[in-house]
């Protein structure tokens, strides 16, 4: 027995499964097609950057010992003029110009001391495309084994001064203790102190290349205070957006920069 | 046979414990299609507002083309993600799977137990409560943009336009406070004066008014562009249909009608299926997977349940 509402509910259906199933069909394959072409859609034809190395970083100088962390370099914070579409210090296309660096700073593994006590960082590598900075995201850095009283890192946050930036100390027979990372922002912050480096040349997105003395560019040295009865075996870089400027952001964007880090006995 | 109400009740819990096992799968990074908070420490999805709202404004504020493009990229991806989801649940994800309408349901059934009485919209009033989920999304779009682009200069101002939405979104602060009270969260976390103010706004709306976020949900306004394409759908046979108006009194979201009769999919409708359930007259509702029947009601009816009966 035919019923009418029968029909029309088994057409409509009909009619509703293959308009869903084709625009569905649609969607899946425009999925596909986005997944695939990431790398053209997002300017990646052109150079890449790279990781460098193998380096050869010196142990230490005597009294400081540097931290090999040239494997965690993940992007390209200092760059030149021929690869400037590289540059990514902060997420929007910008980063320290290499030619303005002043001459102790490079090209390659230079060792520069902190003007304010003399604490000494091995400045990463700045040639051609490679990479030079940790956007630091939990990171495990592996220290040589020993006793230190102090860590001291080179680096900035991106935007406000960070603050309850925490990170971890881990010792051998696995305790574990947190550290507070203090740090200004790389543009310039309110409580500037402790400057290492003041760059005056950066290049931006836009193509342009700002510099002068309006210019400022800063790389900052923070320490954090080791037990130094226990021997420490790794350090846990913080994670995640700490900056002021967000209140209770929770993007992903890491906002920690890390360049160096030196221990000191 | 198990009534619609109890595997409905059993999918939102299910979802609600499935959105935060992020601890053990990690993050997917997959926005889902309902206020799948951003701000739950250990979420397995993400939240497609939060990627909107995100999106827009760091391509907004961006300064170059370059800048601009993995957020482009990323908004692309969530906004085709959304699509296929809304394609295949449409308005469904909300009855069945958000975490917001889940707690809305729990706090009615505390409400009828309670023996507290709830509001309906009257009908009168219908037509100017519905829009508002529109408006709602719009402004959370316009605002997202908007707040990223040159003629906002102090940062401040700019900064706490970003995320509008999440400002008075019920999902952060009930995650926000459920983490602190879980101790996942310290007790000194941030949580946004408006969040403070809208949250229990939320609470005595949901107590008063069935589903009342759901509402003026822009997520619902987002998805209802989609509730006569998805696979889901919902017929009414004229025919068996006695006008009882179980059906009217039961809706909360005041979708449904005695006239429409066919495909019954209205824009408000969120597929709670609480008309079905209630439903006396057989086969007189039925729902379906693209063709498949999956179900339909039958007499005699499941009894009123008690939140569902006390009005006030």
């Amino acid at each position: 027995m035919c019923d009418p509402e029968e029909e029309e509910t088994k057409a409509e259906l009909d009619r509703r499964s293959f308009v869903v199933g084709a625009a569905s069909g649609f969607g899946l394959a425009l999925l596909g097609f986005l997944v695939a072409a990431k790398q053209s859609l997002l300017g990646g034809a052109g150079p890449a950057p790279i990781k460098g190395g193998p380096y050869n970083i010196p142990q230490g100088d005597g009294k400081y010992t540097f931290v090999d962390v040239s494997g965690l370099w993940n992007d390209v914070g200092i760059t030149n003029r021929t690869n400037k579409k590289l540059s990514n210090f902060d997420e929007q296309g910008t980063a320290f110009a290499q030619e303005a660096l002043p001459p102790s700073f490079g090209p390659e593994l230079a060792i520069v001391p902190c003007p304010q006590d003399g604490v000494k960082f091995v400045f990463p590598d700045q040639t051609g495309r490679v990479m030079n900075v940790i956007k630091c995201q939990s990171d495990r850095v592996e220290i040589p084994q020993g006793r230190y009283s102090k860590v001291h890192m080179l680096g900035a946050s991106l935007r406000g001064s960070t603050t309850g930036v925490t990170g971890f100390l881990q010792f051998d027979g696995g305790a574990q203790s947190s550290f507070d990372l203090y740090l200004e922002p790389w543009r310039g912050g309110p409580n500037e102190a402790d400057i290492v480096l003041d760059a005056r040349k950066i290049y931006l997105a836009d193509g342009t290349e700002p510099t002068g003395p309006d210019v400022h560019a800063y790389l900052y040295h923070a320490q954090v205070s080791c037990d130094s009865t226990k021997v420490l075996r790794r350090l846990i870089l913080p994670s995640g957006c700490h900056c002021s400027d967000h209140e209770g952001c929770a993007c992903k964007i890491s906002d920690i920069r890390v360049l160096a880090v030196t221990l000191e006995p | 046979m198990v009534k619609i109400s109890k595997t409905r009740t059993a999918s939102q819990t299910l979802s609600f414990i499935t959105i935060n096992l992020g601890f053990i799968a990690g993050n997917t990074g997959i926005p889902l299609v309902i206020l799948s908070c951003q701000f739950l420490k250990y979420r397995l999805f993400d939240c497609f507002f939060y990627v909107l709202q995100d999106g827009l404004f760091n391509s907004g504020a961006a300064t170059a083309p370059k800048v601009a493009a993995p957020y482009l990229y990323t908004l692309a991806i969530a906004l085709v993600l959304f699509v296929v989801m809304a394609l295949f649940l449409g308005t469904a994800w909300c009855a069945w799977i958000c975490p917001v309408g889940y707690v809305q349901d729990l706090l009615s059934k505390g409400r009828a137990k309670a023996g507290i009485g709830y509001f309906r919209i009257p009908d009168r009033f219908q037509k100017y409560v519905k829009p508002i989920k529109y408006i709602f999304l719009a402004a959370v779009i316009i605002i997202s943009f908007g707040a990223a682009l040159p003629w906002i200069s102090n940062t401040k101002i700019r900064n706490s336009l970003y995320l509008p939405l999440c400002y008075v979104c019920p999902a952060r602060a009930l995650f926000v406070y459920l983490q602190i009270f879980l101790g996942i969260l310290p007790a000194t976390t941030d949580v946004p004066l408006l969040s403070i103010i809208s949250f229990p706004i939320f609470l005595v709306g949901a107590l008063l008014f069935r589903k009342g976020w759901c509402i003026i949900c822009p997520n619902l306004g987002l998805l209802s562009f989609f509730h006569k394409l998805n696979a889901v759908s919902l017929f009414r046979r004229k025919v068996r249909c006695t006008k009882c108006g179980t059906c009217v009194r039961v809706c909360a979201m005041g979708a449904a009608d005695l006239e429409t009769q066919g495909d019954v999919s209205k824009p408000e409708c969120i597929r709670c299926y609480d008309c079905m359930d209630h439903c006396p007259a057989d086969k007189s509702r039925s729902t379906y997977f693209f063709k498949k029947k999956i179900a339909e009601s039958k007499f005699p009816a499941t009894r009123l349940r008690k939140e569902l009966l006390v009005e006030a």
